[in-house]
């Protein structure tokens, strides 16, 4: 992927076509899992493949991975969509334990195989709950005040327990 | 405390996902001014992403490349950012280039704003300018009066350092180089007189542009620093 976005960079139309089909269900997914919602995901990845057309050369390969970069600027349009208005339902938990991998997701797990191994290892060393906080706000976009509901904890305890999470995480992916 | 672990904690949650709107959107925009802050995000970014791998691949709608095709050619002309940084790095006869559409977004926007009466009541011919980045948040909205060369900026996110001026900017083919408008205001709303000798037609056609300059405006005459942010004209009332 590295070498398509490169590609993209230089406005080859060819290498952006064959990287929507490497990429568009894992980021359709990313998207709708936070908002729950397929029109909203079908724009929110519309317009993020438009970004990713014009700013692919701003992409710094020695920094992030194409998946990386590319997962980020859906994600980021998402949370602020989800961000602006309350009151989502949700209708199932995020599962972090479906780490299977199939055809299409194999694409972005080559890159990484370990970087996933060390992040779940990294991930099981927080206590069950927080681990559980974590994910949900990272894969599902949920806010502290969600939390906060869901867990039956103050919303500053739910900030005070990500913030820690996060670092202790920090601390477990530099060892 | 230190500064450095209050930034990567900011950036921890950003990426996480769990700050609110504002504190998202604040971060956000330092992104683009603070290599401090976008290389801990960046970090951030990569050590998390690997939980992504939970998430199965969902198919897309149909069609969806297409319209995104449609979409990028439709915004072919949309100013990027980045292309005006490099731009200027260069020479300023790449503005005229440069000089393209406005996202549907902002027109759609433009005409929110004015539905909702926050821009003007004025019967006279007024268009109105939404100045953003590329298709993000809105940064200034500008309005026109053609009869009264009038034209009011009110400032809608963006406030720079104490020492740093917003400078907007005319840009238009037939012009030699940008044509200064002045320093705008550190307040929310300013009114400043448009170059009345322009032909009102060159106004429709331009690009108009923010840069950010040393307090005061550019020392030169010409934009010095980074384009913030850019849109045009559209009619939005008879």
């Amino acid at each position: 992927m590295d070498a398509l976005l490169a590609r993209v960079a230089r406005g080859d139309s060819d290498a952006f076509e064959a990287l929507y089909q490497a990429s568009s269900s894992k980021l359709f997914a990313v998207a709708l899992r936070i908002l729950r919602n397929r029109e909203q995901a079908e724009e929110v990845v519309q317009e993020a493949y438009v970004k990713i057309w014009s700013r692919a050369g701003d992409f710094k390969p020695e920094i992030a991975s194409p998946i990386t970069w590319m997962a980020a600027i859906v994600r980021n349009r998402s949370l602020d969509e989800v961000r602006r208005k309350a009151g989502r339902v949700f209708v199932n938990d995020g599962e972090l334990d479906q780490l299977e991998s199939d055809d299409e997701s194999a694409i972005a797990l080559l890159e990484r195989q370990d970087d996933v191994a060390r992040l779940k290892r990294c991930l099981d060393g927080l206590e069950a709950e927080k681990k559980k906080m974590v994910c949900l706000a990272y894969l599902d976009g949920m806010s502290r005040e969600e939390l906060a509901q869901k867990f039956d904890k103050p919303e500053g305890t739910v900030k005070t327990w990500l913030r820690r999470s996060l670092m202790q995480l920090k601390g477990c992916l530099e060892q | 405390m230190t500064e450095r672990e209050d930034i990567d904690e900011l950036a921890a949650e950003y990426v996480l996902g769990t700050l609110p709107a504002a504190e998202r959107s604040a971060i956000a925009e330092r992104r683009l001014t603070d290599a401090n802050l976008d290389q801990a995000l960046s970090k951030w970014e990569q050590r998390l992403a690997p939980l992504l791998e939970a998430v199965p691949p969902v198919a897309p709608p149909e069609k969806m490349f297409e319209k995104i095709q449609s979409r990028i050619a439709s915004s072919s002309s949309v100013i990027s950012l980045q292309q005006h940084r490099r731009a200027l790095a260069k020479q300023t006869r790449t503005w005229r280039i440069a000089a393209g559409g406005m996202t549907a977004l902002a027109a759609s926007l433009a005409g929110f704003i004015l539905w909702t009466g926050a821009a003007t009541h004025s019967s006279q011919p007024t268009y109105v300018a939404v100045l953003q980045e590329e298709s993000q948040k809105p940064a200034f909205l500008m309005t026109v009066n053609m009869k009264t060369h009038m034209c009011s900026i009110k400032t809608v996110t963006p406030r720079p350092d104490p020492d740093k001026n917003y400078e907007l900017w005319m840009v238009h083919e037939d012009l030699k180089q940008p044509m200064s408008l002045g320093v705008i205001a550190k307040s929310d709303m300013e009114e400043k007189p448009m170059v009345s000798y322009v032909d009102p037609d060159l106004n429709m056609n331009a690009t108009f542009a923010v840069s950010l300059e040393p307090a005061g405006g550019s020392p030169t005459g010409a934009p010095t620093g980074p384009v913030m942010y850019a849109g045009r004209l559209v009619q939005s009332t008879q």
